[in-house]
Formats: structure tokens, C-alpha cells, sequence
């Protein structure tokens, strides 16, 4: 289920699932990588490098890098550069949750303007935006 | 005879150095607990002496590792008294202890022991009970390094 976003893209509702897996390798350096899956757009995946801060039980992370994601009916993966931001609750246990949101841009086009009659193809701009926000629940170890 | 020398630690109090001795107060020194049985010259010999409440509520023990001879026959285990004897020792930085204790070798052995408290840690308003400073918070655990998790989220996307 779909329907128009602010930029006249597509929302896809909880249809969004994915892993992410995220580790701290220097005090305030942390590499993360994840992968989802979208019904509409296909898949997506991205590497980031973050800065993070944590206070007490919250790590609060700015992250940026490469995103790829399905393209153009078509054309090849899309690639994206990709910053957001992200929160990580930590329990007494080993659970914690997870929030993130964000925004990439793709670093070039991808297909043509082809429109039908009642539909239009594919189509992917340099600096056409992805929007995200995510909520996501795991473990830390 | 060359004073048994030990170490106090109540609660609240750092450790201080203090002197056991026994029989009538011989305040600096004197026999140990019972005469000529415990005497040691090196601290090391004689152990410890640790609050094992806090002081007026409950007691103290003497920990001796080792016996004056170093025949571990002689280990003296633990030393226990009443802590009114301490707090007032504690007070005045010098009076008497009641202990007792057992030696492998003489079996238990009871009497009085002094405890000698420098100055710098014999102050009477510690002494009386009242709590110590309130320790700092322990350091919240950093968290795990790595984590992964399950997400579920929304996406804007230019694909259409």
C-alpha cells in the first residue's frame, strides 16, 4: 500500500524492513551496516561511518556514506550518499532499541521520463531525495 | 616486648595503623592478646584489624594471617569484639578493646587489646557514628560494542 509523498514520491508504510548491525571500534567511532527490503522499491543497502556520543545508556550517532539501492526498472543499482542520525537505547539486559531517520541523494540519473497513458516508468534524477525514519528493536553484545 | 602492630579499617574511616597490646594499658605497646603468645614486631606478622560493622552497631574482627613464630600452628583466624570498646578507642584515639580469639596452637584466648588511632584519623564526630560522606555514583557500564538489530520503518522514495 502506497500513496504520494510530500515530493510526490511514493510512502510505503511499515512495508520497510531490514537489519542493521552496528559496531563501535573507536571510542566515538562506530561503522554500521545494514540492509532492507522495501515492496515497492526493492532493496537498499548502505555502510556508514558515525560519530557518537554516549550518555549514560544512549548512544547518539551522525552518520554518513554510501547507500545502494535497487534502481530503474531497468538500470543498475542506484547509488546514493546518505547522512542521518541515530539514537540506540541500551536496557539493563542486552536488548536495545533502536531509532534512526535520515535522507540520501542519488549521485546520478537513472532512466528517462517515459510515460504511458496512465502510468510513467522509473525514473531516478541526480539528487532525487530517499527519506527515512526507522524504529528498530535488537541486541547488544 | 615489642607491640603488636595491626591495621584498623571501620567503615567510613581510612585505614589507620594501631597497636594491639594486652594485659593493664600499656598503652604503647605491652604484650599482645595473651602474653608473650602473639607478639610480633613486623606488622605483616600480626594481620589486620577490620570493622566488620559499622561502628556502634556491631563489632570488629581481627584478621592474623600468621602467628608471631610463623608456624602457621600458631595462625591466629580472627579476633572479635564489641564495637563500643573500638568506637570509644576511636574517640579518644587510644583505649581498650575487648577481644577474642583462637590460636590452633593455645586454642581460644581472650583479653584486652588497645588500639592506638593517629590522630589524623581518630576524629570523635566520625567516631560517634555519623555516616560518612556519601560515596560517588559507580560509573554506569559503557555499553556492549556491537549491536544488531530488526527494523521496521518508512521511506519516501523518488522511484515511482
Amino acid at each position: 500500500m502506497t500513496y504520494a509523498g510530500p515530493d510526490g514520491g511514493v510512502w510505503s508504510p511499515p512495508e520497510y524492513a531490514g537489519v542493521v548491525l552496528d559496531g563501535r571500534v573507536l571510542p566515538h567511532l562506530h561503522l554500521d551496516g545494514q540492509f532492507v527490503l522495501n515492496f515497492v522499491i526493492g532493496w537498499m543497502g548502505s555502510l556508514s561511518a558515525r560519530l557518537a556520543a554516549e550518555v549514560s545508556r544512549l548512544t547518539v550517532s551522525l552518520g554518513a556514506g554510501p547507500l545502494v539501492a535497487s534502481g530503474t526498472r531497468a538500470g543498475p543499482p542506484a547509488v546514493y550518499a546518505d547522512a542521518d542520525v541515530s539514537a540506540i537505547l541500551h536496557s539493563d539486559g542486552r536488548v536495545m532499541l533502536l531509532f534512526r531517520a535520515g535522507a540520501a541523494w542519488a549521485l546520478r540519473a537513472q532512466g528517462g521520463p517515459m510515460c504511458g497513458i496512465e502510468t510513467c516508468d522509473r525514473y531516478l534524477a541526480r539528487g532525487d531525495r530517499i527519506l527515512f525514519a526507522r524504529l528498530g528493536v535488537g541486541s547488544s553484545f | 616486648m615489642a607491640p603488636a602492630t595491626a591495621v584498623v579499617t571501620p567503615p567510613g574511616l581510612r585505614k589507620v595503623a594501631a597497636v594491639l597490646a594486652g594485659g593493664d594499658p600499656p598503652l604503647d605497646g605491652g604484650t599482645a592478646l595473651t602474653e608473650g603468645e602473639h607478639e610480633a614486631s613486623d606488622p605483616a606478622e600480626v594481620g589486620r584489624v577490620e570493622s566488620k560493622n559499622d561502628v556502634g552497631e556491631g563489632g570488629f574482627a581481627v584478621a592474623v594471617p600468621e602467628g608471631p613464630s610463623g608456624d602457621e600452628d600458631d595462625l591466629l583466624t580472627t579476633r572479635e569484639g564489641p564495637a563500643a570498646g573500638l568506637e570509644e578507642a576511636m574517640a579518644s584515639g587510644v583505649g581498650p578493646v575487648e577481644v577474642h580469639s583462637r590460636s590452633r596452637r593455645s586454642g581460644p584466648v581472650e583479653g584486652k587489646a588497645w588500639v592506638k588511632i593517629p590522630s589524623s584519623c581518630s576524629s570523635p564526630s566520625r567516631a560517634r557514628g555519623r555516616p560518612p560522606p556519601p560515596a560517588a555514583p559507580a560509573a554506569e557500564p559503557e555499553p556492549r560494542p556491537y549491536v544488531v538489530a530488526f527494523e521496521l520503518g518508512l521511506i519516501d522514495s523518488p522511484i515511482t
